[in-house]
């Protein structure tokens, strides 16, 4: 086992673009290859009102980004006084990464968050920085493929908070259920204008 | 005024008794034999000038430039020795150019001038450097704010300004700013009212020719520029027409 440092501890996060809206889920899964150690993790970290961050990949990497991008964005708050936009955030993390392009950190970041106007942003990154700007789905993680799949199924456009929130479940329960190296557990966020609404769902605890 | 700096003004690490630091204000005086140098900051816009004295007839114009763009919605005009300015609008540039890199955005006109200050001042804390023998003034349009005028003198200290005035002259010319109303100008009557005190602050007699450098941006196009030549030579031709009009009405 362990062909790939990406895959040594699991889990997957997806983020999908609806009408003024963004969810964002994943799973809750931590592991040490096949073993289970943990059901209860968060990947998905608010930045701010209306911007979320998920990481997965090498569960220390995680930690440690998440660490860096919470010092540099409090350092931005207090420069320039104001909220981050998601385009210059998204830019952030693609050269923070960039810059160990030699010695990477092993994580493939997706960022989901609204503009000022109440449009979505998506961005899904690999492990080097490289972006993905998507209108309707970004996938990250062991079952990636999988939840392309399934996304690509469930999504249309346009989708209230309510309907986004149906299809992002699905489209993240199936998915994981394929792969032995995510699931227990799932998580989604929903970001409106209005904020940040949580839900934890039911899952399949295998 | 011939401050006795003996043995406090060797170096830029030595403050006199009194407080000072002498090699700091030597600086700021090379800042002020300069042309003047004007910047305002209007309602739709920042617009700085430079009355650039022309040392030789050899001289070939435009070049020796005293205002440079910096970014897309950033200008800097330089008042004091050309070639410190140049250095310090290439770091401005390379502030500008890495926070596009890091942030995909524009850098906020506050920061940039914050950056530039902060440079400024590291050249007055050590004994290997001397400190910048320049006054810069930073016009930047800002997303939220809009137009914002710096201006920041070789001991590193920056206000933000709605008009500044440096080099030769510049008492007069602050008294002309304040007669301004920056509320109510635009960027067009300011090239008119800037052309006007430069040609008043220039003595016919005692001074060389001089040319007059304007760059600009507006927040219509929300992009820097250098105000073309020939703009800048029909307000000069007006402000020295009115010139000779208020002349000959006394």
């Amino acid at each position: 086992m362990g062909d790939s440092i990406l895959t040594y501890n699991g889990g997957c996060v997806l983020a999908m673009a609806g009408k003024n809206c963004v969810a964002i889920a994943a799973d809750r899964r931590f592991g040490v290859q096949q073993t289970t150690i943990g059901t209860d993790t968060t990947r998905i970290f608010k930045i701010n009102d209306r911007l979320m961050l998920g990481l997965t990949g090498l569960r220390t990497d995680v930690i440690t980004l998440y660490h860096r991008f919470v010092q540099r964005l409090n350092l931005y708050r207090l420069r320039e006084e104001r909220e981050i936009k998601p385009a210059s955030f998204s830019n952030m993390v693609a050269s923070t990464l960039y810059s160990r392009r030699f010695a990477p950190y092993f994580v493939e970041p997706v960022v989901a968050g609204l503009t000022e106007k109440g449009e979505p942003y998506l961005c899904a990154q690999d492990l080097l920085g490289a972006p993905l700007f998507a209108q309707d789905f970004v996938v990250s993680g062991t079952c990636a493929e999988s939840l392309y799949g399934t996304s690509e199924t469930f999504w249309k456009p346009d989708l209230s908070p309510a309907e986004l929130f149906e299809v992002t479940s699905q489209s993240l329960l199936a998915a994981v259920d394929r792969d032995c190296l995510s699931g227990w557990g799932a998580v989604v966020h929903i970001i409106t204008l209005d904020g940040i609404e949580t839900k934890f769902l039911k899952a399949r605890m295998d | 005024m011939a401050s006795i700096g003996t043995g406090y003004d060797l170096s830029a690490t030595t403050f006199s008794p009194d407080g000072r630091v002498f090699q700091v204000e030597y600086a700021q005086k090379a800042a002020d034999n300069s042309g003047l140098t004007l910047g305002v900051c209007c309602k739709d816009g920042v617009v700085l000038a430079v009355e650039k004295i022309l040392l030789s007839k050899m001289l070939l114009k435009e070049s020796g430039r005293r205002v440079h763009l910096i970014d897309q919605h950033a200008i800097l005009a330089v008042a004091g020795m050309g070639p410190d300015g140049r250095q310090l609008a290439t770091r401005a540039r390379q502030e500008c150019e890495q926070y596009r890199n890091i942030f995909r955005a524009p850098m906020p006109g506050h920061l940039l001038a914050e950056r530039i200050a902060g440079y400024v001042h590291v050249h007055s804390l050590y004994w290997h450097v001397r400190p910048f023998g320049c006054t810069v003034m930073i016009g930047a349009l800002e997303e939220k704010q809009g137009p914002a005028l710096y201006m920041i003198d070789p001991s590193g200290t920056f206000y933000r300004y709605y008009g500044c005035a440096a080099g030769k002259g510049k008492q007069g010319a602050k008294t002309g700013l304040e007669k301004l109303d920056f509320r109510q100008l635009s960027c067009d009557d300011a090239l008119l009212e800037l052309a006007k005190l430069i040609n008043e602050a220039h003595d016919e007699s005692k001074d060389k020719p001089y040319e007059m450098e304007m760059i600009w941006i507006k927040s219509d196009t929300g992009k820097a520029s250098l105000v073309p030549p020939n703009l800048i030579e029909t307000v000069r031709q007006r402000a020295e027409q009115i010139a000779r009009e208020e002349e000959m009405a006394d």
